[in-house]
């Protein structure tokens, strides 16, 4: 291989290199509390949790891991732990997941019927697509701790 | 010699994974991960089965897809039923039959079953990808035709190891699919044109993003193979599916299926329409 094919051949490479980056967003480094803004800060994450309590509520499915729970306790756990998760200012001042399901024995498809509330919540309070998507990548970690515990 | 057992195994586990206590119809997984029934009866995309499973079975569930295709080419047209059973998103039963309608009015009909198992990982959840093998047994029903053409087999099975992983917030901010397989094979023309003596080592590849829950795009390739110096074309499509709700999806694809026994540029529309239930 001559220099010039060399060169043009490593160009390629690193023309694709920044191809990727640049598709998979991973160019510029996001601030610590984009998604927690994303979402709407704390008074739009208050509307989303109300959002998906209504969607619960509407859940038989879903419901019925909620018979004893206090709703109003609920909300201000939800909310804070979708504001540490999205970098916000905030404590979760509540149980690990693990203990929160404690016993509960909750099911891949029970955890699924979960995330459609919360996808239905999301689209009712306007999120973007986006933001959607990264708030479900954060819940999505929380997966191995909330099933068949 | 390895099939027979391998097919074994997977039936004795889909039975007892069928007869475990409380297992019921259902539908637990999340929209459009059951990918759809490929033109071999195979979860995935339209020409590459994946590593996904049929159906919206999750664990201790049972479901059904089935599906109709119709791929019109310039010369040739490919119309596919097929139907399957997914058991606890583990384990995936597929029989699909496929009629080939050559120039002039000859046309090969041929049956595929298939059995696919999820070995390891998550589509969506965890950092491992889903790993699945499948299994397709393809046997033409009438051999009268594909022993003029020469044909060395009338009946073949592929082996295919699937990964698959959905990243939700991939590209451009959108969950994004990537299947990638390997196949074992000895099909011409993915056994519509019959089974060769040999076997060969195949890649395919698929990508898919998703603007949103209901709708992916996306674009598949699979090599074919090379026999006798016989080399037949790549094929290539590029596709749009809707999942409006569980219980319905559809698919639209344009696909290049390059030159098929000496008859250029089979380009055209591949078609689907699904139920699961």
């Amino acid at each position: 291989m001559n220099r010039s094919a060399r060169i043009s051949a490593n160009a390629r490479i690193s023309c694709l290199f920044t191809a990727l980056f640049l598709f998979f967003g991973c160019a510029s480094k996001p601030q610590p509390d984009a998604l927690y803004q994303e979402l709407g800060a704390q008074a739009g994450i208050g509307t989303l949790v109300d959002a998906m309590i209504v969607e619960i509520k509407a859940n038989p499915k879903v419901m019925v891991f909620f018979q004893d729970t206090q709703f109003d306790y609920f909300r201000a756990r939800l909310i804070e732990d979708i504001c540490v998760r999205s970098g916000g200012p905030c404590e979760y001042k509540g149980l690990s997941m693990a203990e929160a399901h404690s016993g509960m024995q909750i099911r891949e498809s029970e955890f699924n019927y979960f995330v459609e509330d919360t996808q239905r919540a999301m689209q009712a309070v306007g999120l973007k697509t986006s933001t959607q998507n990264k708030l479900l990548a954060l819940l999505a970690r929380e997966r191995a701790e909330v099933i068949r515990q | 010699m390895l099939k027979k057992p391998a097919f074994g195994a997977i039936l004795i586990l889909a039975v007892a994974v069928f007869f475990a206590p409380g297992a019921q119809s259902g539908d637990g997984k999340l929209l459009a991960t059951s990918g759809l029934l490929g033109i071999e009866g195979s979860a995935g995309g339209g020409i590459t089965p994946w590593a996904v499973l049929g159906s919206y079975a999750e664990a201790e569930e049972f479901g059904f897809s089935g599906a109709f295709s119709n791929t019109s080419l310039r010369d040739y047209r490919l119309s596919t039923s097929a139907l399957a059973f997914g058991v606890g998103n583990r384990v995936e039963f597929s029989a699909a039959q496929q009629r080939f309608a050559l120039p002039g009015n000859a046309q090969l009909s041929q049956i595929v079953f298939g059995a696919k198992l999820r070995v390891s990982g998550d589509l969506i959840f965890g950092r491992a990808p889903q790993l699945a093998l499948t299994l397709q047994h393809k046997r033409h029903q009438d051999i009268t035709l594909l022993n003029a053409l020469g044909v060395q087999q009338s009946t073949g099975t592929d082996v295919v190891f699937s990964a698959a992983k959905l990243w939700l917030n991939g590209a451009l901010g959108r969950n994004t699919l990537i299947n990638l397989n390997l196949r074992r094979s000895s099909a011409q023309e993915t056994g519509l044109l019959g089974f060769h003596d040999d076997a060969k080592w195949l890649a395919e590849g698929a990508v898919a993003i998703l603007p949103n829950r209901f709708w992916a795009i996306g674009a598949e390739f699979r090599q074919k193979p090379n026999f006798d110096g016989a080399a037949e074309s790549h094929w290539r499509d590029v596709f749009i599916a809707w999942f409006p709700k569980k219980g319905v999806s559809a698919a639209l694809a344009h696909v290049n299926l390059g030159t098929i026994a000496g008859r250029k540029s089979q380009t055209g529309f591949f078609i689907t329409l699904q139920a699961n239930f």
